[in-house]
This record gives structure tokens, sequence and C-alpha cells, in this order.
């Protein structure tokens, strides 16, 4: 989050500053990488460069607080994920990574429960083995920093969907952790 | 497993809601409930500050940027240009048909033209003009625009009226005007006139332009004979009465 000095910020982005540009893509470009690779695995640069083009394209227009505009960058990059998907002859799939999460630690190992242990990448591929609306919800509310209301105006959901979901997918999650360190140690 | 009952359907929406901490990265894993440390950390690092490989893109990103701006600030460059020239060719247009070098208003093909029909010699071409032009093209405009003329004098002194006067004879006469206003002689009458054009009612049949007869609303066929020469100084005061 950039803060109090978002509007200042803001205003120069618009104004066609590069420095004040910069900071917003820094900030947002993390996250929407994160959740739009969620979405349309391998597509995620292209799509987050479309989020951006049409994100300046819509600068001037733009009012509202750090949060709005993080809704509003967020709701772009949604609607261009799925116009690639309608797109999409066949979706590709996305092979669930959890033998490739090498690095994951075991929850019963001390020496890798670190946070530091976990990849980001490898704990963002995780979620996306969740049903797609779960995983979507979560990383709308971890990555982009999104409230529930927020992330039910984004998704069409009515607030209360937003929170079963989130809920199951902790679960869901729960017990992919859970189940992991068994499988690997032949229990 | 998951111990059951962790996550009740109904959760308060508070920030201690443990749900809601874990989404927002605001629970450790040594205080999350049973089963859900490991949730935690995952959730932890999915939010974890950015990669460098996340932050490559930042040059080209930059470039597009600055390349959609150039070419928004070209795009508004252009619309000004093109608003503006298109102000300045109507202004020119309006300022053309006011002086009508062009004739382009002017159905009689003269600039306020003492032509056919209008009676008036060049000297008082200002309310000729403007009577020839009435039958034209573009009478609204013609109405909006001040006569223009060597007798702009009274003519002008006129020129208030002219609007409502024009199109009510415009509308009597069916088109008609150009004859009428061309015979200006008759202009010679004060506006004043009882027998003025709002003391007239209209004949039926007659004050409907669709039924006026179109040979007498052409300005050619006006009887340049009814013009007197003589009381050409007094044209300007036909301008005035020419809405007739």
């Amino acid at each position: 989050m950039i803060g109090p000095s978002f509007d200042a910020v803001l205003a120069g982005a618009a104004r066609g500053h590069d420095e004040a540009f910069g900071i917003l893509w820094r900030d947002l470009q993390p996250g929407l990488l994160r959740y739009l690779n969620a979405l349309a695995p391998g597509a995620g640069e292209d799509l987050a460069s479309e989020t951006w083009l049409r994100v300046v394209g819509g600068l001037r227009r733009f009012s509202g607080d750090e949060r709005s505009f993080r809704a509003w960058v967020f709701t772009i990059a949604r609607h261009r994920a799925v116009d690639r998907a309608r797109r999409a002859v066949r979706r590709p799939d996305a092979p669930v990574p959890l033998e490739a999460l090498a690095d994951l630690p075991a929850p019963d190992d001390p020496a890798t429960a670190a946070v530091d242990a976990i990849s980001t990448r490898a704990a963002v591929a995780l979620i996306a083995t969740l049903p797609p609306d779960q995983a979507e919800v979560v990383l709308l509310r971890v990555v982009a920093g999104l409230e529930v209301a927020e992330v039910a105006a984004i998704t069409g959901k009515h607030p209360g969907n937003v929170r079963v979901l989130s809920h199951r997918a902790l679960r869901r999650l729960a017990e992919l952790l859970g189940a992991a360190p068994r499988v690997r140690g032949g229990v | 497993m998951v111990a059951d009952g962790v996550f009740p359907p109904e959760m308060p929406d508070t920030p201690y809601d443990p749900a809601e901490r874990l989404l927002g990265g605001r629970l450790d894993p040594e205080d999350a409930p049973p089963g859900y440390a490991e949730v935690a950390t995952v959730l932890r690092a999915a939010a974890g500050p950015p990669c460098p490989d996340e932050l490559a893109g930042q040059p080209a990103a930059l470039a597009t940027f600055r390349r959609v701006r150039h070419r928004a600030r070209v795009r508004a460059r252009l619309v000004t240009v093109a608003l503006a020239g298109t102000l300045a060719i109507g202004g020119l247009w309006i300022a053309d048909g006011a002086h009508s070098p062009l004739g382009l208003l002017s159905p009689s093909g003269g600039p306020g033209s003492g032509g056919p029909g209008s009676g008036a010699p060049a000297g008082a071409a200002g309310s000729g003009g403007a009577g020839s032009g009435e039958a034209g093209t573009a009478p609204a405009l013609r109405a909006a625009l001040p006569p223009v003329g060597a007798a702009a004098g009274e003519g002008g002194g006129g020129s208030p009226e002219l609007p409502s006067t024009r199109e009510r004879a415009i509308a009597r006469h069916g088109g008609g005007g150009a004859s009428r206003g061309g015979g200006s002689a008759r202009g010679v009458r004060p506006a004043t006139s009882s027998k003025g054009p709002t003391a007239k009612p209209p004949k039926p049949g007659k004050a409907e332009p669709g039924k006026a007869k179109p040979g007498k609303a052409e300005p050619g066929k006006a009887k340049p004979g009814k013009a007197k020469p003589g009381k050409a100084g007094e044209a300007g005061r036909g301008g005035g009465g020419e809405g007739r």
C-alpha cells in the first residue's frame, strides 16, 4: 500500500509523471501478476500489460482513494482474464503442483518451518489449486489486499458468498497442507 | 485433519475473526487455530514482498506509459486544432454570409444585391440584399445577421424587429418575401402604419406557406419596374419594413 501520499502519486501519474506511475506500478504489479497467473496460468504477464494499458488510459478519469484504485485495477485485470478465457479455444489445464512444491516445508520439520522457506510462487501455485472461485476470492483478499465488500463487487457475488468461499478455501488449504506430509511420509 | 468448528459459517466480520485475520495476513502461524498454522504461513508467503522477476517489466511498463501519454497528448492537440479550425471556418463562413462576397446566402446571386427584384440601388445594398436573401436557403441565418450596407442607418434601426417580422412575412407570403422585399418601394410606407403587416389579418389560403405560389416567390420574377430609383435613399427604411 502506498499510504497517505497516494493522492499525490495518483495525481502525478494522471499528469503523466513517470516516477508517480512507477510507484503505482511497483505497488500493484506483483499482486496483479500473482492474481492473473492463478486465473490464467502462463498468461499473467500479457494480461497484466493489457490491464496497465487500460489503467493508463483511464487514469485521468479515475477518482477515489487507494482502496478504490486497487479495486478498480483488479476489476480491469479480472475483465481481461475473463475476456481471454472466452477467446481461448480451450482453457489450459493447471496441473496440481503439490509435487512441485519442493520448497514447501513439512509442518513437522521446524528447520524448514520458517516463512521465508516458502516461495511466493509456490504459495500462489498452491492457492491456485483450489476451485477457481475459492482461489480467486483468496487471492483478491490476500494478494490484492481487498476487503470482503470489494471482492464481492469485483466478482459479482454477495458478500456472504465471498465469506463462505473464503472459509471453504481456508479449510481446503488446511486439508491440502495436512495431507501432503502424510503422503510423503507414507502414513 | 482440520478441527471442525474453527470457522463457523456465521462468523462476525471483525478483525478478531480468525479467518479474517488469516486472510488479512494479521495472524501469526503460532497464533493460528490448530491445523491452520501452515495455512497462515502459505498466505503470508503469497502476500510477500515482490520478487525481482515480478518487477522486471518496469522499464517496459514505463515506456508503454510514456507512449500512451504521448499519444493522448498528440490526440488532444489534434482535437484542439481541428476544433479551432472548425470554429475559424465557421466564423469565416458566417462573415462571408454577412457580406455575401460569394453570394452563398443570396439566391439572387448578388452580394446584398440590388439585383433583380430588389429595386434598390447598390448604395442601399444592405436592406435590399437582406430583402432578397429572405427567400434564400438560410432564412434563420439571414434573420440572425445584422443588415450591412450604406443604408444600414435606418435599416439597422429596424433590425431588432427583423427576425420576427421576417419570419412572419415568410409565413404569410409562403417564401415570397423576395419579391415583396424586392419591391422595396413598399417599404416607403412607415412600418408603424395601421396597414402594416401586424394590422392586416392574413387572408386564409395565402397566409400559409404551403399554399403560396412558388412562382411568386422567385426573385427573378419580381417586377423591377416597381422600384422607384428616386426613392433609393429610403430603401433603408424599406429594409426595416421588409419583413412584409
